[in-house]
């Protein structure tokens, strides 16, 4: 059976084994980014280093669907197009060892590439992680946090777990639409919809920490304004520095005195924040924002810590690979009992 | 002597629709049974059900003493050529067989080979490229290397040309013979089944309608023309009137020595397609009884 499920799968196993190949040495040509102190600043000012950083990024994010479209959809729906099911099931093999041989052999090769890319990428970026969660800043992707939802699902062990999700999906679509094709673009379309909703409803709900802080000059990061102040400009958006460094913000917002999220800010704090002749930088008035304290009005920030990105990992992943388990339990079901 | 295939109130719906309705058989071993009735009878219907390919809905199958495709020694025990014989289009013909090889812990590889030879198929031929008759040849080497004690062949030779059809049936023959395996084979073409089977399963309109031995079959039915409304013996497949007479094609065993009557005999094709007709029976007898 493992003879055949290789012979069947050689193809499209080199095709993304070769792709994975290509993304891991890109990693290693342009070499991880140097140490020190400096090291976000340095990472910004290299743009091949960061030219390959985003782009082996975004390929880790698609991995996963690509896997699920081309390894996970045709297992069983390329085998119903063909016929070659009638072939197949009737050799002196239950359809269930076929089935569990393939998704095995398959889901586990699948979960190892991935895997595998997410802990060198874990490796190439590990100097800039610590040096954010150290209170680095920058910007663009080597001012990111890992915590951050995009890079989070981009290295480190998820997306493993990603991947034997969409490959067990695929899988099942594949068996259930019996049609490669719509198989391949429902399984893209699920798993996208399912990378989108999964840090706002599930990651960001799991026991965030909340502060609520008196916003001063010193711990103001954003002032957002509609016009300048003396044109009737007023307030349209104010944040303070994340708590931690490294933290995945997911709530930044100002709320009134009894703790309700605030819609319009009092026209005056537009005057709060006045332009530098001398310097870069804006001037904030300390009284100022002693009124805007005294009227009550507090900044509360949600977050995640740096701290739990890889408790978070380990749990994301194995939360996948149940639900993947899952999706083939009802693979199993579907290919012994509806399909002929 | 054992059972092949046994079934009991078989019968597989789809939706409202029967495809296989009420069938109840018992096909003995040692023969080469031919499955024949019109397209979308159900004769695919009982064979998929006969290898676990399909769940019937109501009823219960046996092959060979044991639930199709079960466990894998009752999926050894049967090979199966699937309708349109299909094969793996990128895969070798070698590859072909080192499947077969790989899947089947009694696969005889020895035989494999020597009809793949004999049949002049090269080994590294991608099964896309080969011919319809050709690739129904390694389906068939498929089923029949993997030593099964019942080999079913659903439509093997449908797509096939008449040359090829012959090769095929008679190919299929040889290593009958030189195996002593049963066979189950279908076909919508008596002409296909009357040289190569001894035993004929009739299924009409999701209905099994005949079954037995092909002698048997042949000698116990007769074609009767005489008088017209005086009765006949024996039990009715058609009838056909005109004026002054009646033509049955009845089931009987036995001498028939009233002199009104005149005998005829049957071929199988005309057997079969007496049963095949008396599907669209009811609405002639509506006729005649207002005239």
């Amino acid at each position: 059976m493992i003879w055949l499920t290789w012979r069947q799968f050689r193809f499209p196993a080199v095709t993304v084994l070769a792709a994975a190949a290509v993304l891991a040495l890109l990693l290693l040509a342009v070499g991880a980014p140097s140490a020190g102190d400096q090291a976000v600043q340095l990472l910004m000012a290299d743009r091949t280093r960061v030219d390959a950083y985003t782009f082996v990024s975004i390929a880790m994010l698609l991995l996963p669907a690509v896997i699920g479209m081309f390894w996970g959809a045709p297992l069983v729906a390329r085998e119903l197009e063909a016929g070659t099911h009638r072939l197949v099931w009737n050799q002196s093999v239950t359809r269930t060892r076929w089935l569990l041989t393939k998704v095995l052999v398959i889901g586990l090769s699948a979960m190892a590439v991935t895997a595998a890319l997410g802990l060198i990428l874990t490796w190439w970026t590990h100097v800039i992680d610590d040096a954010i969660i150290a209170g680095a800043d920058g910007q663009g992707i080597a001012g990111q946090a890992r915590m951050s939802p995009v890079l989070y699902a981009a290295r480190g062990l998820v997306p493993a777990g990603y991947a034997a999700f969409a490959f067990a999906l695929g899988v099942l679509l594949g068996t259930v639409l019996r049609r490669t094709v719509p198989a391949m673009a429902l399984t893209a379309a699920i798993f996208a919809v399912v990378q989108l909703i999964v840090p706002p409803l599930v990651r960001a709900h799991l026991d965030p920490i909340t502060h609520t802080v008196v916003v001063t000059p010193a711990n103001l990061a954003g002032f957002l304004l509609d016009g300048p102040p003396d044109q009737d400009g007023v307030v349209k958006e104010l944040r303070v520095q994340s708590a931690q460094a490294g933290a995945w913000m997911i709530a930044n917002e100002t709320v009134n005195a009894d703790g309700d999220s605030v819609g319009e800010y009092p026209s005056w704090l537009a005057t709060c924040v006045q332009p530098n002749p001398e310097k870069m930088e804006p001037l904030a008035d300390p009284a100022c924002f002693k009124r805007f304290a005294d009227a009550g009005y507090r900044q509360r920030v949600v977050f995640q810590p740096a701290s739990r990105y890889w408790t978070f990992q380990v749990t994301e992943t194995i939360g996948f690979t149940l639900l993947a388990a899952g999706l083939v339990g009802l693979t199993f079901f579907w290919v012994r009992r509806r399909v002929s | 002597m054992s059972t092949v295939l046994r079934a009991e109130g078989l019968g597989k719906r789809y939706g409202r629709r029967f495809a296989l309705e009420d069938c109840t058989l018992e096909v003995p071993a040692g023969h080469v049974v031919g499955l024949v009735g019109p397209n979308g009878a159900g004769k695919s219907t009982l064979l998929n059900m006969a290898v676990g390919m399909l769940e019937p809905t109501v009823g219960t199958i046996e092959v060979l003493g044991g639930v199709p495709a079960s466990s894998p020694s009752q999926l050894a025990k049967v090979g199966y050529v699937a309708q349109d014989t299909p094969t793996y289009g990128h895969l070798s013909v070698g590859d072909h067989l080192e499947l077969g090889a790989r899947l089947n812990p009694a696969w005889d590889a020895e035989l494999a080979l020597r009809r793949i030879e004999r049949l002049g198929l090269p080994l590294d031929q991608r099964a896309r490229k080969l011919s319809g008759g050709q690739r129904a040849q390694l389906a068939l080497t498929l089923g029949i290397a993997k030593r099964p004690e019942l080999l079913i062949l659903d439509e093997p030779v449908a797509s096939l040309d008449p040359l090829a059809r012959r090769e095929f049936l008679q190919d299929l023959m040889e290593a009958v013979a030189e195996q002593e395996l049963s066979v189950i084979l279908s076909s919508h073409l008596v002409s296909d089944l009357e040289r190569t089977c001894d035993y004929l399963i009739v299924i009409v309109d999701s209905r099994v309608r005949l079954a037995g031995e092909m002698e048997d079959i042949v000698s116990s039915h007769v074609r009767l023309t005489g008088p017209r409304d005086v009765g006949h013996p024996g039990e009715l497949v058609t009838a056909r009137h005109t004026d002054v007479q009646s033509t049955y094609v009845i089931r009987y065993r036995g001498p028939i020595s009233d002199p009104a009557w005149t005998v005829g005999q049957l071929s199988l094709e005309d057997i079969v397609l007496a049963y095949m007709e008396r599907r669209a029976e009811p609405a002639p007898r509506a006729l005649e009884a207002i005239r």
